[in-house]
């Protein structure tokens, strides 16, 4: 019994996300090589710039292993925000415009997950389309332009969500103020939440026999049509809480700031080891994937670089990120091979 | 089981073989109608040449797209490589310097370094094991952030006259109809890739890979070397279409062509091209690309509001699929059926 | 006691094949009914009648002595129907408890009860002696205890009727063994089971009764008592051994193939050779490695030390393009996935391997490829009105015979068939049986990998037999029987030295 014990332990160590390596390489590096890096400043500022990716990425992380993709995703974050703030530019209660908001970007998913279950297209193009329906909403509804609301009794709770929870000064300098913004516990809430159903209730388990093979779920009695369509209205609540972080963060909300995001959020999941053909991945994989991307990002700002090398470093730590990934799943192979054989 | 007449049959069949057409006739009858409504003729001669030249820049990118596409991949690299290949040599299409090379020269270069960066993106897949969605990905966001680098918040204007005519040029013209270069080249280009899909080998090998990469492989294809070169051409005919789009607007910008890999994958899948690999005509790309057009132009001539364009688009882009989907399921039953009668008379 | 399970005058009819013909057959409360027969004869529908994937065309199901009416996955499972399937069910990425409680876990108001589920699976998976601990992955265990795990995931469910789908296939003999026992503690639990076997050998240290099912039809059923491994042999071939395999031995030319020394994840050592005019018997049981080394030699998959020679020179490693060039072809057991793309026509599968000697200026010659498939599509009776029929609805022997012409259009002349007629109707069988024997009439060598006993010693000039990733032995034909054969592939580590029984 006791060789049973060392060996699922091993196990254990090996379900760590294998994204970590990459992100642990990226924050040794940064920290290292950019002097005001590792601050509690930057940190907590690290933390608030990366939120709305982490809430992007669990939800693809959630679709990408159930074999699907949600590329409406940034579109639906811009149309839910707009809505939010439109509702609130016409005096509703911050309450209401945030059901309102939730609401619609879970109705989105449902349109999404419906075009993908019953009329079997491709979720990638049945996304890729919704995505320019939730692009033309979010633009047409603005008239594209930044929206604003004048600040009163209604929004309080925007303005109460915008402050920091913690905020706790270290030295004299800016850098040295730890703060924890309500962002941030709002973000580690939600996600905590979704990880919480994930491996809590048959969630998990049916999303992974779902995207490792469709037909075996099936005959093991799960009813995959709606699971399926479950997760894409999952995905659209989620976008839709992005927005809602977006337009507490920027006080305003612009028609266009969700653009984009949906490609890096798959680009996050994937590099949090989330395979594409599904089957295989982890959430908090994919937040680290997020984590390791924003903070490329922020070290390389910190350190006075410009964008366009920002990008470039971007393209290239994505390149060795895989790499990273794909030497620890062989690793992985291996160890289990070596383990198997130690049983027999 | 009672059996539809035979002549019914093969009409269905021949619709099914054209769907993307069938697609084309409808949008173009809808708009003719509404133009109509308003007391006005929507097919002029100026019209369709105003809508067959936008359709050319399209038809380049989306012919790009589909070779990804076709084996069973995506290619997100198509705007940034435009941007990044122009500007490098853009420099040495201006004006009329006096020292001045033939524009030939930076012409093969821009698409000599589209080439090349194909030739990455081929390897990261096929050597790196890398899905063709990231890989293409990470040169996009490589590629953007060196057109930056290299030219800053500057735009290379003022080109070539000579190379202009590539993008502008008329050759001749009937009433309102101009005939221009551009759709000589697309033409020219759409012949030349039909005929390398369909009557060389290596159409055959990309088909084949498409449809199933491990039977290719156990069929003796070199696969890798397959896939390579489809992104070798796919990223090279992205420079090429660079050019055309400067030489349209007079001038390279880092910024330029964003959207493009997209624009280029509504055009493919509109056009009939299965996402799955291995299906569909480059012929469906040239009505894709008109489809695209023609709605983009009667939304304007509508003033419709440019914001709403998207969304038509998305709503085309989820039932083209899905009327295309049915329709090649249709089409192979059908075909099957035919076959069998014809066999058995 | 009655019947716990009743197949009543059952028919079932898919394109081109009568599945099954009229066949009545029951199954008792702790029972263990073998049913055997080669491949192509029925038993998979059958099972698949049972589990709810297919409706039959006549005839009805009995439950409990009482008609089933309409079936599905869900309705039998409710019924206490599991099937264990030789090709997997389940999840790699999920942990064992998980697997086994996929679809219907324990639950405490929408959370999933972990401590019971943990509880519950490590009772099922001690009642059958299984010890792994149910929070493993299961893509950490081995193939035998997979399946232990879709037992425990059978029993989980209550079953009381369990089909085992060649459940041995990948086994190794002391996993075999731990099977046996937990099939003889269900027995004892009431449990029926069908047990579906290509092992002649074990059928009877296992079955209670045998049905032996031959195109489709019922052939005998009786207790295994009455039963012996000749009648069983007889049953399951018919008359049709002596007609089908017809051999003609031409003169043996000049070693056309040869492996030496080969070695690879899951094969040592391997040393073999193909002449000119002689078909190479490549037997053993499934997971013996016959099928790693062969696609390792052709270049699918790497392999760590040996050399693999055409005609004396030595070939690349992971190149199958240069095998092919050489003249070696390939025709992969799974055919629909490794072998053709369905999607595309007869004429574009046919063509893809020789397009560079048919199109040597790259330009393809339309006229001079539809001649040439036409050519052979005639020469290989390939029943198909048009070359440009999609290969997706063409049945299983005239698919393979689309995957031959593939490769003779190449003019190969090293051909190695791994599972040749797995999935093949009768009629196809003994055509394509009869094209080897006339390739190696024109001066081929093949190597035959193949589960059929049968067909390996009718159609082999000699037989290698593998065992455990090493050749066990050599047998000549007129030397090997079914005894000789068994023998080596079951023999053990002993037989690693290269025994030969000549």
């Amino acid at each position: 019994m006791s060789t049973h014990r060392a060996s699922s332990r091993r196990f254990r160590l090996a379900r760590l996300p294998n994204s970590i390596f990459a992100f642990l390489l990226v924050f040794m590096v940064a920290s290292l090589w950019v002097p005001r890096f590792f601050t509690p400043g930057n940190l907590s500022s690290l933390l608030l710039q990366s939120s709305i990716m982490i809430i992007l990425s669990v939800a693809m992380a959630l679709v990408i292993i159930a074999g699907g993709i949600d590329l409406s995703m940034g579109s639906v974050l811009s149309m839910c925000g707009v809505i939010m703030a439109l509702c609130m530019r016409n005096g509703l209660h911050a309450l209401v415009a945030i059901g309102i908001g939730l609401a619609i970007g879970a109705l989105f998913g449902l349109l999404n997950g419906l075009i993908v279950t019953r009329l079997r297209v491709p979720p990638f193009i049945a996304t890729f389309g919704s995505m320019g329906i939730a692009q033309s909403l979010a633009n047409t509804l603005s008239g594209r332009r930044t929206i604003y609301w004048e600040s009163g009794s209604h929004s309080s709770l925007v303005d109460l969500l915008k402050g920091d929870v913690v905020h706790i000064q270290l030295g004299p300098e800016s850098s040295m103020v730890f703060y924890i913004p309500f962002l941030v516990v709002l973000t580690a809430v939600v996600v905590g939440g979704v990880i919480f159903l994930f491996r809590r209730t048959v969630l998990g388990a049916y999303v992974h026999a779902i995207g490792e093979n469709e037909e075996v779920a099936r005959l093991s009695g799960i009813a995959t049509r709606s699971w399926t369509t479950l997760l894409y209205v999952i995905s659209g609540a989620l976008a839709g809480f992005a927005g809602l972080l977006m337009l507490i963060r920027t006080n305003s909300m612009q028609p266009t700031s969700g653009d984009w995001l949906e490609f890096v959020a798959v680009v996050a999941a994937v590099l949090g080891g989330n395979a594409l053909e599904g089957g295989k991945g982890s959430l908090v994989g994919a937040i680290f994937g997020a984590l390791t991307l924003y903070m490329v990002r922020n070290a390389l700002a910190l350190k006075g670089i410009d964008t366009s090398v920002t990008m470039v470093v971007i393209g290239a730590v994505l390149v060795i990120g895989m790499f990273l990934n794909a030497l620890a799943t062989r690793h992985e192979k291996k160890l289990s091979a070596r383990a198997e054989t130690e049983n027999a | 089981m009672t059996q539809s007449p035979l002549v019914l049959k093969r009409a269905i069949k021949a619709v099914t073989d054209f769907s993307s057409l069938f697609i084309l006739l409808a949008v173009l009858a809808f708009f003719t109608a509404i133009t109509a409504a308003a007391g006005d003729q929507y097919l002029t001669l100026s019209r369709i040449s105003v809508i067959l030249n936008q359709a050319c820049f399209l038809t380049v990118i989306g012919i790009a797209q589909a070779l990804a596409l076709l084996t069973g991949g995506i290619n997100l690299s198509i705007g940034s490589v435009m941007a990044l290949t122009t500007v490098l040599w853009g420099r040495m299409l201006v004006g009329n310097a006096p020292d001045a090379v033939h524009y030939i020269i930076p012409v093969l270069l821009v698409v000599g370094t589209g080439m090349l960066i194909g030739l990455v993106n081929g390897l990261l897949i096929t050597k790196l094991g890398m899905p063709p969605f990231i890989a293409t990905f990470a040169t996009m966001y490589a590629c953007r952030g060196l057109a930056w680098l290299a030219l800053g918040k500057k735009v290379i204007y003022n080109l070539n006259g000579d190379f202009r005519y590539l993008g502008t040029g008329v050759v001749a013209r009937l009433d309102g109809f101009s005939l221009t270069v551009p759709m000589f080249v697309v033409l020219i280009l759409l012949v030349a890739t039909s005929f390398m899909l369909r009557r060389t080998n290596f159409g055959r090998q990309v088909y084949f890979t498409g449809t199933n990469a491990i039977a290719a492989r156990f069929s003796g294809i070199r696969t890798d070397r397959v896939l390579i070169w489809v992104y070798v051409l796919s990223t090279g005919l992205a420079a090429f279409a660079g050019l055309l789009y400067g030489a349209r607007l007079n001038s390279f910008e880092p910024g330029m062509a964003v959207m493009a890999p997209f624009d280029a994958i509504t055009v493919a899948l509109i056009g009939g091209i299965a996402m799955s690999g291995g299906y569909g005509s480059i012929w469906g790309i040239l009505c894709g690309s008109i489809i695209v057009s023609i709605i983009y132009n009667g939304m304007n001539t509508l003033s419709i509001a440019s914001e709403l364009q998207t969304l038509v688009m998305g709503v085309l882009i989820i039932f083209a699929v899905a009327f295309n989907q049915f329709l090649i399921k249709r089409n192979m039953e059908l075909r099957n059926e035919l076959d069998e009668r014809t066999a058995s008379r | 006691m009655g019947k716990l399970l009743e197949f009543r005058n059952i028919s079932k009819t898919f394109p081109g094949v009568k599945a099954l013909d009229d066949v009545s057959l029951d199954l008792n409360p702790g029972e263990v009914h073998v049913v055997v027969g080669e491949n192509g004869a029925g038993k998979s529908t059958m099972m698949k009648i049972i589990s709810g994937v297919y409706a039959p065309d006549r005839g009805e199901l009995l439950l409990d002595d009482i008609p089933l009416g309409r079936n599905t996955p869900k309705i039998a499972e409710q019924h206490g129907i599991a099937m264990i399937y030789q090709e997997l069910s389940i999840v790699p990425e999920l942990s064992v408890m998980e697997n086994i409680f996929l679809g219907h876990e324990i639950r405490r108001g929408i959370l999933i009860d972990r401590k019971a589920m943990d509880k519950r699976a490590e009772e099922l998976l001690a009642s059958i002696g299984v010890k792994v601990s149910p929070g493993t992955l299961v893509k950490n265990l081995s193939i035998a205890n997979q399946q232990m795990i879709e037992i425990a995931k059978a029993l989980s469910k209550n079953a009381r009727v369990i089909v085992f789908d060649e459940p041995t296939s990948s086994l190794t003999d002391a996993e075999i063994k731990e099977l046996f026992r937990i099939i003889t503690a269900l027995r004892g639990k009431g449990v029926g089971m069908f047990y579906i076997s290509h092992r002649l050998e074990e059928i009877f240290e296992i079955g209670d009764r045998i049905t032996i099912m031959r195109d489709g039809r019922k052939i005998a059923t009786a207790p295994i008592a009455e039963m012996d491994m000749g009648k069983v042999v007889e049953g399951i071939a018919g008359r049709r051994i002596e007609n089908v395999f017809q051999r003609h031995f031409p003169a043996k030319g000049e070693i056309l193939l040869e492996l030496k020394d080969l070695c690879g994840e899951r094969f040592q050592h391997v040393n073999l050779n193909v002449r000119a005019g002689e078909i190479i018997g490549l037997a053993g049981l499934v997971g013996s490695g016959r099928s790693e080394v062969v696609r390792a030699a052709f270049g699918i998959d790497p392999y760590s030390a040996g050399e693999v020679l055409v005609r004396g020179k030595k070939m690349p490693r992971n190149n199958p393009q240069r095998l092919a060039h050489e003249g070696v072809a390939f025709l992969p057991e799974d055919r629909k996935r490794e072998g053709l793309a369905l999607s595309l026509s007869i004429r574009e599968n046919a063509v893809i391997s020789a397009l560079r000697r048919l199109n040597p200026l790259t330009i393809v010659d339309g006229r001079r490829e539809r001649a040439t498939v036409r050519d052979f599509v005639r020469k290989l009776g390939i029943s198909s009105p048009t070359i440009e029929k999609l290969v997706h609805f063409l049945s299983g022997g005239t698919q393979q015979k689309v995957v031959l012409a593939k490769w003779l259009i190449t003019e190969a002349s090293i051909f190695i068939f791994d599972e040749p007629t797995r999935g093949i109707d009768v009629g196809s069988k003994s055509s394509i049986y009869s094209l080897m024997d006339e390739l190696v009439g024109l001066g081929a060598g093949i190597v035959m990998i193949s589960s059929e006993l049968p067909e390996v010693l009718g159609m082999s000039d000699r037989i290698y037999v593998m065992a455990q990733g090493r050749i066990a032995g050599e047998i000549d034909r007129e030397e090997a029987d079914h005894v000789s054969v068994i023998q080596l592939a079951f023999s053990q580590t002993s037989a690693s030295q290269g025994r030969s029984l000549q």
